[in-house]
């Protein structure tokens, strides 16, 4: 156990040199965050500008579960961002015979192959806007509250590398499955707006197949009605995504062995 | 002249179809999204006091978003940007400066293999089962056989452009790669800006002001809206035909800017020595 | 070492028909094709052997060599690497083997080398003594010091090689897979390449198994050769004897000023063959039942050549005539 914590420091040192190394792919890893999240804010400014409220929520209540949303996106995103890669190509070249030949299981190569720093800004702006947005609706910071919002950070990014994880090694069947693993992960989206509005087979999908709705959804409807208990909340939270976490792992390691290098 | 990129366009469809295996698992998960979308206009629409938002009923947008998800994938075609990255990164681009065939127009034939393929497999079907259901739910009205046929002749030309504009773009993203290895930003911001400013995430019409003027004048819009408001008759026939010119207005641009970009970009390339 | 039984590895490749319609029909009822790669071989290496593992593009080679790294799992047959077998316990086998593939490098292409070795390290668990005394020797084997500071990337090839064997070495394998480490070097990085593998594999004891073109490295490396071809092994032995078993055949390379027709050339009751490739002629001969002055005397005089080429035979001819042989058995 020490010996992976000390070789993941290791690697990602080495992931931080090539970052600082390449300012220009830097910053442009920063404007796609930037522009990914200007382009679904404006999106739903729109809408809302539209109409009056959408399901009796206001601009600003939509800002701040946005804000919400953005917490355990940005922490998945710091840690496991090359699993896209193993998604889109890295099957598909053989980049992966690299990590075969090494005495470390492969899924934790890929983990720390990459360490996003830009990700750090991610988190900073989710909670400038949980603040900004906080103070406006006078939300409570009761301990409760808090307690969910980490919980919900930190195992709701667990929730999304698990989903990553699976569709990522679907790679290994199929040689690429980028678009698939995009598309599934495009549902956190739909989280970014009050979940009321679906009918009751959306509801059903978003908490129990794709459970992005568990870990943004709910937990932000404590902050803003008292809706739940904080802690049953973080309770199932914590049990659904080391489960899911778990299955990650199982469906990783059985089609890892179908890893077949490219060429002859 | 041409006959020489036959195999690049048998290449672009067959890779299509050997990466498509995994077409019917995208297809469920895409429809579940594409339902998540209805829902969500649905309860926006039901929050309005207002039929008509922006110049769209519901019944409208319904239909809007089922063709604008269908055809951005069948758009979307050929990997363009990722084998030119790929060139960079392995030095052979520099095989391209001697061999006797376009490094441009080669890819014009892969993609246009593969875009061909999207729309025999994807296209063609779920548009004509697309047509029937609203046509039958009465989303879609058909004045005139004339308009309909009219109307898809037109589209076929949208559609058309928007596939070649879409992959100068890809490719002007592929040469930028010179100066980057961030090949996954790009493709991400590529996909962001096409997705927003071409008009999928929501309808152009929605932007305020001016910034609907500008979007709507924008070679995006030619990617992904244009073509579907043709198809869907929520563009009338002169509308259609300036959206065409524009398009190939575009395209002329875009196609002279991957030029310029290209050959001052492969001077990088004998300067380093590959 | 290493034992192999029986190992076979057969590829299910979809079968692509012909038309837009054959590509279609694949698509919805896929059918495929069996491609045997590796057909039941047998091969035993002794430890601190190096073998020179030889066959064209596509005949077996890397597949063989993937599947004793443990990356793919054979359909019939076992690997027994140190005892274990590979696929089965990837893991373990990593620690005991090193990897280097000519065309792909295993370092970080963006990070100063000496940056990679320190992952490696950690990796491989290389404690710090041994770390320090292995980077000493391979430094000044390879002669890596002087662009350790550098990022990969801007390694010419013969730099970059070093650099890949010198991490292949670090962690002190057992056993060295070598594919093809030559490729694309000039003869003066090849020597010190050659040179460097045979003393570390003289310090260390390291088997190396070594895939190849060039018949250099074999003779200076190998001992022993084993040929592959269409998955099955057709050779297996000391590169001598394969040499000398068609006598010992020569090349000689000329470029005749005087008209001639390839028919009409003086063939010497049979001993000697032509072939004609752009501007010049090659003449074939064993040197065992004709001079090599009366072939050479020929070419000079009757043909007017003003310059000449003399070589030895090539890798590709010796599999040829091991194929040939076959065939009119």
């Amino acid at each position: 156990m020490l010996r992976y914590i000390k070789l993941y420091f290791t690697c990602i040192k080495r992931s931080i040199i090539t970052r600082l190394e390449y300012k220009r792919d830097t910053f442009i890893s920063i404007f796609n965050f930037f522009l990914t999240n200007v382009a679904s804010i404006l999106s739903i400014w729109m809408i809302m500008e539209s109409i009056p409220s959408l399901q009796g929520w206001t601009m600003v209540e939509l800002g701040f579960l946005y804000g919400f949303s953005m917490m355990p996106v940005a922490l998945d995103h710091i840690f496991t961002d090359d699993l896209w890669n193993v998604a889109y190509w890295k099957v598909r070249n053989g980049d992966l015979d690299r990590m075969f030949t090494k005495p470390v299981p492969v899924l934790f190569q890929v983990i720390a192959e990459t360490f996003q720093l830009e990700g750090l800004g991610e988190l900073i702006v989710g909670i400038v806007m949980l603040a900004v947005c906080g103070s406006m609706l006078d939300v409570t910071w009761s301990f409760g509250a808090v307690f969910v919002l980490i919980i919900a950070t930190v195992f709701g990014a667990l929730v999304i590398t698990s989903f990553k994880i699976i569709f990522a090694s679907l790679a290994f069947k199929f040689k690429r499955s980028g678009q698939l693993l995009q598309v599934a992960y495009n549902f956190i989206g739909y989280t970014r707006y009050p979940i009321s509005i679906y009918p009751k087979f959306i509801k059903g999908m978003l908490t129990f197949v794709f459970p992005f709705a568990l870990i943004i959804s709910y937990p932000v409807e404590i902050f803003l009605f008292q809706s739940y208990s904080p802690y049953l909340i973080a309770g199932v939270v914590v049990l659904v995504s080391c489960a899911l976490f778990a299955i990650s792992i199982v469906i990783w390691r059985a089609l890892e062995k179908r890893y077949e290098s490219t060429g002859s | 002249m041409l006959r020489r990129y036959k195999p690049f366009f048998r290449a672009g469809a067959m890779e299509t179809l050997a990466y498509k295996f995994n077409i019917f698992g995208w297809l469920i998960v895409s429809a579940l999204q594409v339902l998540c979308v209805f829902f969500l206009w649905i309860g926006v629409y039901r929050n309005s006091p207002d039929e008509i938002i922006n110049g769209f009923t519901l019944n409208d947008m319904l239909v809007y978003t089922a063709f604008i998800n269908v055809f951005n994938f069948v758009t979307f075609a050929g990997d363009t940007m990722y084998s030119i990255s790929q060139d960079i990164k392995t030095g052979t681009i520099a095989m391209s400066f001697v061999k006797p065939i376009s490094y441009r127009v080669r890819f014009i034939f892969t993609t246009l293999g593969g875009f061909s393929m999207n729309m025999l497999l994807l296209g063609l079907p779920a548009f004509t089962i697309l047509y029937v259901v609203f046509g039958v739910l009465g989303y879609i009205v058909i004045t005139s056989v004339w308009m309909f046929l009219l109307h898809l002749l037109l589209f076929v030309m949208a559609q058309l452009f928007a596939v070649l504009l879409y992959d100068c773009i890809n490719y002007i993203c592929g040469v930028l790669c010179f100066y980057t290895t961030a090949a996954w930003g790009m493709n991400a911001i590529k996909d962001v800006v096409l997705s927003f400013l071409g008009g999928t995430l929501i309808p152009l019409s929605f932007f305020p002001g001016v910034f609907k003027d500008i979007v709507s004048y924008s070679p995006f819009a030619g990617i992904s809206q244009n073509p579907v408001l043709i198809l869907i008759m929520k563009m009338d026939l002169l509308s259609a035909l300036k959206c065409i010119a524009l398009s190939l207005g575009w395209l002329c641009v875009m196609e002279l800017i991957a030029w310029l970009l290209f050959r001052q970009a492969s001077k990088k390339v004998t300067v380093q020595g590959g | 070492m290493i034992h192999i039984e029986n190992l076979t590895k057969i590829f299910k490749k979809p079968i692509r028909q012909e038309g837009v319609l054959g590509m279609l029909k694949t698509l919805f009822s896929a059918k495929y094709e069996e491609i045997v790669a590796v057909n039941h071989i047998n091969l035993d290496i002794a430890e601190g052997e190096i073998v020179g593992y030889i066959g064209s593009n596509g005949a077996g080679k890397s597949t063989t060599i993937k599947m004793m790294c443990g990356i793919l799992t054979p359909t019939e047959g076992k690997v027994l690497v140190d005892g274990v077998e590979p696929y089965k316990n990837r893991r373990k086998i990593a620690q005991k083997i090193g990897v280097v593939f000519g065309q792909k490098t295993q370092l970080w292409w963006d990070i100063p080398l000496i940056e990679s070795f320190k992952v490696l390290k950690e990796i491989y668990q290389i404690s710090d003594a041994d770390y320090k005394e292995r980077m000493d020797f391979l430094c000044d084997t390879l002669g890596i010091r002087e662009f350790l500071s550098q990022a990969v990337r801007t390694l010419s090839l013969g730099q970059r090689m070093r650099a890949d064997l010198a991490a292949a070495w670090l962690h002190n394998p057992r056993i060295l897979f070598l594919d093809e480490p030559t490729i694309g070097l000039d003869v003066l990085v090849k020597e010190r390449i050659r040179e460097a593998i045979k003393v570390m594999n003289a310090k260390y004891k390291t088997t190396v198994i070594l895939t190849t073109h060039d018949m250099q490295d074999i003779e200076d490396l190998c001992s022993r050769i084993v040929i592959i071809e269409n998955g099955g092994i057709i050779y297996d032995g000391a590169l001598e004897t394969i040499k000398h078993r068609f006598g010992d055949l020569r090349t000689v390379t000329v470029t005749p000023k005087v008209e001639y027709s390839t028919d009409e050339l003086n063939t010497y009751d049979g001993k000697v063959s032509y072939e004609q490739q752009d501007s010049n002629l090659l003449i074939k001969f064993n040197a065992d039942d004709i001079a090599m002055e009366q072939v050479v005397d020929y070419a000079f005089h009757t043909l007017k050549s003003s310059d000449l080429k003399v070589a030895e035979i090539t890798i590709e001819d010796v599999v040829r005539s091991i194929l040939h042989e076959k065939e009119s058995k």
